[in-house]
């Protein structure tokens, strides 16, 4: 059984995908790939746009998601920011 | 009037480089946490550092304080003292004593991992007056601090147990020695040598805490190149 995913990997998660589908993406999309329910990833949209890691885009086909050069750094800092984390006891 | 240190005369000046060196430490481990919460924006991230931040900050006042305040005692000692009265001296003291207990009270309330701001209120409001009203104010300085450590050593006991890396060992024995430290200055007397042994244990804590953060910087470097 693969362990409960902590708080920065659903972050990770959630910016990989983005990423992955050429840095935007539609809140459907998130949810699928996620793996999260409805109501945990729009907590966590919420968090990331608050952090500015993600900007909310109104366009024409609906809301969609833009992951922002603060969520890029996270996602190349991943590793550092995990390591500490683990180190100092933090997550 | 009270006693906050008793310092061997011989001692003088290694006290002041040995306080340094902490600052140093303190302040690398606050830097490096500011640099992670900046890409993460992590809360606990900002918290443990603010709470080293604190700690070098009163490493800083302490070794200030023993250049400028140590005051002669008889048989080769200096002592610290703690007046009633509202001078340089003691201004200098009650920032030392306030900046080193937030450093262990923040870093207590990020490993308990807290989320309300409201207890992070309550446990200083219940330290300063705990100090307040107590006749020993010393020996309460240094029980409050060791309560927190213990504390915060459980945590990285906890933490070592789950994860069984080198790193959160080396913390954990690292935090250790800061506890012990923290116990020998509750325990110390009017005998100085408790002065020395504290301060060796001190460093030999941030040394292992160090270790553990170069590690971290190293294996973060590597990560990049591949």
């Amino acid at each position: 059984m693969e362990k409960k995913r902590n708080r920065l990997e659903i972050i990770r998660d959630i910016l990989k995908v983005i990423k992955e589908k050429n840095g935007r993406i539609k809140p459907t999309h998130i949810l699928y790939k996620s793996n999260l329910s409805h109501q945990m990833m729009k907590e966590y949209l919420d968090e990331l746009i608050a952090k500015q890691f993600v900007n909310e885009l109104e366009l024409k086909k609906g809301k969609t998601y833009e992951i922002t050069s603060k969520g890029m750094q996270y996602l190349e800092e991943y590793n550092t920011v995990v390591n500490f984390t683990n180190a100092f006891g933090l997550d | 009037m009270a006693n906050l240190h008793y310092i061997p005369n011989w001692f003088f000046g290694f006290n002041i480089a040995f306080e340094m060196v902490f600052m140093l430490a303190a302040a690398l481990i606050a830097l490096y946490s500011y640099k992670i919460y900046k890409i993460s924006s992590q809360r606990e991230i900002k918290l443990f550092g603010i709470s080293f931040g604190f700690l070098s900050a009163s490493y800083f006042v302490s070794s200030f304080i023993s250049l400028f305040f140590a005051s002669a005692l008889e048989g080769n000692t200096l002592c610290i003292t703690i007046r009633r009265i509202l001078d340089a001296q003691n201004i200098a003291v009650a920032v030392y004593i306030g900046l080193l207990l937030l450093g262990y009270i923040t870093l207590l309330y990020t490993t308990l991992k807290l989320e309300r701001p409201r207890i992070y209120g309550l446990l200083i409001l219940l330290t300063a007056a705990a100090i307040n009203f107590s006749f020993n104010k010393v020996f309460m300085i240094y029980f409050i601090s060791s309560l927190a450590l213990l504390f915060v050593n459980y945590h990285y006991y906890m933490e070592f147990m789950k994860r069984k890396n080198t790193n959160v060992f080396l913390v954990f024995w690292g935090m250790f020695f800061l506890f012990v430290s923290n116990v020998i200055f509750l325990l110390q007397t009017a005998q100085t040598s408790t002065y020395v042994i504290s301060h060796i244990t001190e460093l030999l804590g941030y040394c292992f805490i160090v270790a553990s953060l170069i590690k971290v910087i190293k294996n973060g470097k590597e990560k990049k190149q591949t």
